[in-house]
């Protein structure tokens, strides 16, 4: 059995040996494999309700392990242990074995190997400040929040908001009985913040998410200021507010009318849904997604217009070079110990790979490409970090705005996307806010928060060219049985009307 | 099976629960010197069972994951901390973190915790007993895919497969100076979906007394599921048209856009125009949040305050009655028992701000069958689930969905599925100043019934825009 030895770099890294170590002395003789994944998330939270009460959480820790056992004939199951002691441990494996042995023979495909073991520690050593201090950040952060949107509400109008807010350090540590031990430390600060105004009848609603995997700075100064990333989205975000207190729905007259429509980099939930989970081998396995058939085999290998090139992973700019700091979702290893590279899913339109685990990966004979996550010791699902869309190549990309909307006699610029969900065959997702496109020009006529509705096969196959430098700060949470962050983005991409996509209102 | 087995798996969970009660009820005590008061709330899930991947049964089991929020009192102030680990020296590190970040406390005691008297049936120790042995939920599971397949193989048409069986156990425990209170859930489900576009739904407290009818869930759902699909285009279907809501996605729209807004909370901060007696809805409608229903996963004997959970009836015969509501600040005395640690988002429920949130829902049934109800329309549609309706705005009461899976009603049968992406719809559920009428007040609910696992709710036959 192994002993996990050698220099320790997260907290409480010792007790996690200990507890591991006991584990798979357990199951010695009992399973021929066997593999872990054990987080820990030490979280301080901060939230403001709508009727004004504040609510600190200076310390909130959560664990959780989970184990794949791999019995002699190939049957293998994943078990949620929760977070416990070596001693628990042992008798919660006794179950687990007993589940274990009441499953028929599998098919054998062994899992996809770990492609590169060497290296153990990835990601920053970080702590969370101490509570005191915390607290006194948190409510400097609460109130420039309500000093700002006071200051920003026109006379006549009222404004209220909802905040959410969390700083956390995540640990992770992959195991397994050949001895591997990868760990990974992520700090990830988070704000939500709901605005709803009132100027009777009329009311709006705008929803500003923003989150960086940096410590507090990244949301409130140490002397009480917005951070400038979050002030500018907000800033955005209260326009965005009030502008939509005079907005409208589009006529059923120019719905017909409609020649393209443009998504903002803030809209692209989209691709994430429409297109992103269809590429989870997964899904494809069981015959879930609207893209493939089960065996791998795409329904369409031209899936988008030649100017599409999707990615997901650490975000890279138009030209391909990785950019640092970038995407709430990233990772740099997935919860199987396999290190995270960019994947391109469609290149020049044409489907170039798909996401897999270790568990797809050998069932379809490949290399595993890191994207087997589980939420804190839940099973180990396929999993999107940060997926973008991007220009195929240069010639599709234009700086000039003018130039992009040239030729657009009635559009729509949609912008912001809160939440999205998909059934294989179709997506659809919530846009906070739209604005005319006439004759080329953006206008100043804003539309109400509306439904963007695709069929998945047809989602990007009229996608015309590219407008702008890519935008991949939009932090999400997908949930696919399990929450995971994300991040969604890319450039503004024109798309040409079609009978897959339609808003309703 | 020996009596024996059987009947281990309820009495382990029973003692178990005591255990857990009676660390909580001894918690605070021990901080009487540093503390006014702590309150422990915890909950244990466990889950096992199969999940359905084409023709493949994957087993998942998740064992005793637990969640634990504190709220500790000192001087008129409140901290807040959590852990998942049962672990009273990890307890009372959480305890000094909590007192380290204080805010003023509203109300400032806490609930004497007890229990609803009589409390509803949550756990069947008869269930928990006959699903104990490994064995047992893999040969329901397989006997459920096997009848799928083979029904499949005489009529075609299942290209794929997605869903799950399980079995879940959960334990609520609330406890602090005033005492402890603890209950035991138990429930069986199964969700399956087939070709990603047409399914159903199972679920179980008690146990019944033949599993037959979870094992032929998929042959049944294939045998009704139509051949043909059908766009808006098909059926020349726009503007608004006659819409029945499956009671999922009518307990949905009413979770999302309607008991959100009947709470003080919203009343507070001016999102609820109506005051108590005014006309919200149809005067068909009569809809209760009531916690003490039999045989459903969300029924609770008492709140996460620990307050014995009570009948509130929002909406009697179209008329606003009351509103979810918290214990008065000053006094911490009132309310209607219905504050819960309702996560959103990304939120764990041991991080979560106790919310006023409603637990099982009741609506009254109407009085024409489904058949009836559905035979005055020429073509109408039957929304089984709507996609994306997190999106939709409380504040407004204004959802536009897609529709995730659904049946034209044509000449009063269902006939066609609906073709998934190519549809959308859109309302208003309650008719808000200035706003556009909500479909609550254009109702006819069905005299049948349906148990969705968390709400007993007619079908509810509206219109919508497609």
């Amino acid at each position: 059995m192994p002993r996990f030895d050698g220099p320790q770099n997260l907290n409480h890294e010792g007790p996690v040996r200990a507890l591991l170590e006991t584990a798979f002395a357990a199951l010695e003789g009992r399973v021929a494999a066997a593999d872990a994944c054990f987080e820990r998330v030490t979280r301080t939270e901060a939230s403001r309700q709508i009727d004004g009460k504040r609510a600190l959480l200076p310390f909130a820790v959560k664990s959780g392990l989970v184990m794949r056992l791999v019995a002699e004939a190939g049957q293998r199951l994943e078990v949620s242990l929760g977070d416990l002691s070596p001693m628990e441990a042992r008798m919660r494996l006794d179950e687990a074995v007993a589940m274990l042995s009441v499953q028929p023979a599998a098919d054998a495909r062994a899992l996809a190997p770990v492609p590169r073991r060497e290296r153990r520690h990835f990601g920053p050593h970080a702590d969370l400040p101490e509570a005191t201090v915390l607290a006194s950040r948190w409510e400097k952060l609460l109130d420039a929040l309500e000093q700002a949107i006071s200051a920003a509400t026109p006379a006549g109008v009222t404004v209220i908001h909802r905040v959410r807010a969390y700083l956390q350090i995540e640990d992770k540590v992959v195991a397994d009985m050949d001895g591997l031990w990868r760990t990974q430390s992520l700090p990830q600060a988070f704000i939500r913040i709901e605005l709803q105004a009132q100027r009777e009848p009329a009311r709006s609603r705008f929803v500003v998410s923003h989150g960086a995997l940096t410590g507090l700075d990244a949301l409130v100064t140490a002397d009480g200021k917005l951070s400038a990333g979050l002030g500018r989205d907000l800033k955005v975000g209260l326009e965005r507010l009030f502008a939509l207190l005079g907005a409208r729905a589009l006529t059923p007259e120019e719905r017909r009318r409609l020649t393209h429509y443009v998504l903002d980099p803030s809209a692209m939930v989209f691709i994430h849904e429409a297109c992103g989970h269809n590429f989870e081998a997964d899904l494809i396995q069981q015959g879930s997604s609207g893209l493939f058939e089960a065996d791998g085999t795409p329904v369409d290998p031209m899936l988008a217009s030649p100017a599409v090139r999707l990615v997901d992973g650490p975000p890279v700019d138009a030209q391909g070079r990785l950019l640092h700091g970038v995407g709430f979702g990233t990772q740099f290893i997935d919860d199987e110990g396999v290190e995270v590279e960019p994947v391109i899913l469609l290149d020049h339109g044409r489907v170039a790979h798909v996401l897999h685990n270790r568990e797809t990966a050998g069932r379809f004979g490949v290399q595993s490409n890191g994207r087997g996550f589980s939420e804190l010791g839940q099973p180990r699902l396929v999993r999107m970090t940060n997926t973008y869309l991007l220009p195929a190549d240069p010639s599709f990309l234009t700086q000039d705005r003018a130039a992009f909307l040239q030729g657009i006699q009635l559009g729509l610029w949609l912008e912001g996307s809160h939440g999205g969900e998909v059934t294989g065959d179709g997506m659809s997702t919530t846009i906070q806010a739209a604005r005319l496109i006439r004759d080329g020009v953006l206008t100043d006529e804003w539309l109400m928060p509306c439904t963007l509705s695709v069929r998945t096969r047809g989602a990007l196959k009229t996608v015309e060219r590219f407008h702008g430098d890519p935008v991949i700060d939009r932090p999400g949470f997908c949930g696919k049985g399990q929450a995971k962050t994300v991040t969604v983005g890319g450039c503004a991409a024109r798309l040409s009307v079609t009978e897959a996509i339609s808003v309703a209102w | 099976m020996p009596v024996e087995e059987r009947s281990r798996r309820a009495q382990m969970v029973a003692n178990e629960l005591e255990e857990l009660a009676h660390r909580v009820s001894r918690f605070p005590g021990g901080l009487a010197r540093t503390v006014d008061d702590v309150e422990v709330w915890l909950q244990r899930s466990s889950s096992w069972g199969y999940r359905f991947e084409g023709r493949r049964l994957s087993p998942v089991m998740s064992l005793s994951r637990d969640r634990i929020g504190f709220r500790v009192l000192k001087d008129g102030r409140i901290g807040h901390a959590s852990c998942t680990r049962v672990d009273e020296t990890l307890w009372r590190a959480c305890v000094e973190r909590a007192l380290a970040a204080t805010v003023p406390a509203t109300p400032p005691t806490f609930v004497a915790p007890r229990t609803r008297k009589p409390g509803p049936l949550t756990f069947d120790p008869d269930l928990a007993d006959a699903l104990a042995p490994p064995r047992e939920l893999q040969r329901i599971a397989d006997a459920l895919s096997d009848n799928l397949w083979h029904e499949s193989e005489r009529i075609g048409q299942v290209k794929s497969l997605e869903g799950e069986v399980a079995y879940g156990l959960r334990r609520y425990v609330i406890g602090n100076r005033g005492g402890v209170a603890a209950s035991l859930h138990g429930d069986l489900s199964a969700e399956i979906r087939i070709n990603r576009s047409h399914g159903d739904a199972f679920h179980v407290v008690h146990s019944p007394e033949s599993f037959q009818p979870l094992a032929l869930l998929g042959a049944r759902t294939l045998r009704n599921m139509p051949s043909e699909m059908a766009a808006p285009r098909d059926l020349k279907l726009a503007g608004r048209v006659p819409v029945v809501l499956h009671p999922r996605a009518f307990e949905a729209l009413l979770r999302r856009l309607v008991v959100p807004l009947l709470t003080q909370g919203s009343r507070r901060a001016g999102l609820l125009p109506f005051k108590d007696g005014d006309r919200v809805g149809h005067e068909s409608l009569t809809l209760v949040d009531d916690a003490g229903m039999d045989g459903l996963a969300s029924s609770r004997h008492f709140d996460d305050e620990g307050a014995p959970t009570r009948r509130n009836a929002l909406i009697v015969r179209g008329r606003l009655s009351m509103v979810l509501e918290a214990r008065s600040p000053e006094t911490g005395q009132g309310g209607s028992a219905s504050a819960y640690r309702q996560p959103t988002s990304s939120e764990d429920p041991q991080d979560a701000p106790l919310r006023e949130a409603a637990a099982s829902l009741l609506v009254e049934r109407g009085d024409l069958g489904f058949h009836e109800m559905i035979a005055a329309e020429e073509r109408a549609i039957l929304i089984h689930d709507l996609l994306g309706l997190h999106g939709a705005d409380p504040g407004r009461a204004r959802f536009a969905c897609g529709v995730g899976s659904g049946i034209t009603l044509e000449r009063g049968r269902e006939s066609r599925l609906l073709t998934p992406g190519e549809w959308q719809v859109a309302g208003s559920a309650l008719t808000l100043p200035g706003g556009p009428a909500g479909f609550l007040s254009d109702i006819v609910l069905s005299r049948e019934l349906y148990d969705t696992g968390t709400a007993i709710l007619p079908y509810c036959l509206t219109h919508l825009e497609v």
